[in-house]
């Protein structure tokens, strides 16, 4: 009885597996498989990381997760700090001159310290993702260098009534683009611009865009 | 399934991930691998996902690949990967099917996929007694009455005692005797 039920297993569980071919040949996943494994292998530093985590013992995974979560955290501060150190000489001293100027005139004294326009503020692509303040009628430049490699686009307010585009430009060849924008009412916006690559004719050429943005906090 | 003699190492280690012994790996082990996994999910589409998911994981990575290709038995390896994956997706699929069952009125055997040819009578009938098991029970009957494993080498597999697989193979045997037993009292 106990045989006779085994062989029934046997036999239909035979039969039923005969009957499915897999819908994908074995070369088929294996491509998609290996496909996967370049892809991970192609993340900078996946591999090296991946040998340095996983076939040592729990212990040595634990201290190279220090190191990682370290290096990580190094890293993050860095870029906490950068706003502060990386902005342009130009763009810095315009931003202290403001604040001074701000601290100086107090609340509502218009675009003007003592009869003065304050100097306009300089930013260049270094300054992406930083945030700036100007001051009600201040004037905001931007100075997008293509180098002859990559392609700026005309760099734009999101807020075209509180930061007032008064000139902007793009020239095709070198790929430098530049905005003039006075600030209007107190406020955020942001400003914006994208480049792309200037590709020789008949030359493989990367597709990118590069995004360049910074925020703009305008105070009376 | 197939056995892995020493071809299926690959002599070709200079890939990103042994590119040559993963092809060799898929090579003998796919189709069986998949007809495993059908047996056991009772769904031989799904069953392709789970023994791809079951390569990603042993052999994905350059490094994992490396370790795999170390192995004496890399089959075994990626057998008991198979399973485990397939044990997870059953036991993910009851829940499935609680909650199915209540806010759909559908049983999993409503929601169980099935492709290929259609199945003899038979066939039908024992795959379907087979998925009404639990789902430790159901990988071992298949691990024993497909594969033709030894009791050690399914406890290996299933990562437990040969004692809980003799037991698991018994309630699965009483089962499925009842089931099988009942059909054919029904059908004569």
């Amino acid at each position: 009885m106990a045989d006779e039920l085994e062989d029934r297993l046997r036999r239909g569980l035979s039969a039923a597996a005969s009957a499915h071919e897999p819908a994908l040949r074995a070369d088929a996943a294996a491509e998609a498989v290996l496909r996967g494994a370049q892809a991970h292998a192609r993340r900078p530093g996946w591999d090296r990381l991946g040998a340095a985590v996983r076939p040592g013992p729990a212990r040595n995974r634990l201290l190279a997760g220090l190191v990682v979560t370290g290096a990580v955290a190094a890293v993050a501060a860095l870029l906490v700090v950068r706003p502060s150190t990386n902005l342009s000489t130009a763009a810095r001293s315009a931003r202290t001159s403001a604040g001074a100027a701000h601290s100086l005139s107090g609340s509502g004294s218009g675009a003007s310290v003592g009869g003065q326009t304050p100097p306009p503020l300089v930013v260049t692509q270094t300054d992406r993702g930083q945030t700036v303040s100007l001051r009600v009628g201040q004037t905001l430049e931007v100075r997008l260098s293509g180098g002859g490699s990559q392609r700026w686009s005309e760099p734009r307010s999101a807020a075209a009534t509180m930061l007032e585009e008064t000139a902007t430009s793009a020239n095709s060849t070198t790929g430098d683009a530049s905005g003039t924008f006075v600030a209007r009412t107190p406020g955020s916006t942001r400003v914006s611009s994208d480049a792309r690559p200037i590709c020789p004719a008949g030359q493989a050429c990367p597709d990118f865009v590069r995004l360049w943005t910074i925020t703009v906090d305008v105070v009376r | 399934m197939e056995r892995a003699g020493p071809s299926d190492r690959g002599d070709d280690q200079t890939g990103p991930a042994g590119e040559g012994f993963v092809r060799g790996l898929f090579g003998a082990h796919w189709v069986g691998l998949c007809r495993l996994a059908g047996l056991i999910l009772g769904d031989f589409a799904a069953a392709e996902e789970v023994v791809q998911e079951a390569f990603m994981k042993t052999c994905g990575t350059p490094s994992a690949a490396a370790r795999l290709a170390q192995l004496d038995r890399s089959d075994l390896y990626l057998r008991t990967a198979v399973v485990n994956l397939c044990r997870s997706r059953l036991r993910r699929r009851s829940v499935e099917a609680r909650v199915n069952a209540i806010t759909f009125r559908r049983s999993e055997a409503d929601t169980a996929g099935v492709s290929g040819r259609p199945e003899p009578d038979e066939a039908k009938r024992v795959t379907a007694a087979v998925r009404s098991l639990p789902p430790r029970q159901r990988a071992a009957v298949v691990l024993r009455y497909y594969e033709d494993l030894p009791e050690a080498d399914i406890a290996r597999t299933l990562g437990c005692s040969v004692g809980t697989v003799k037991s698991q193979l018994a309630k699965a045997r009483a089962s499925l005797a009842r089931l099988l037993g009942e059909e054919r009292t029904t059908d004569g």
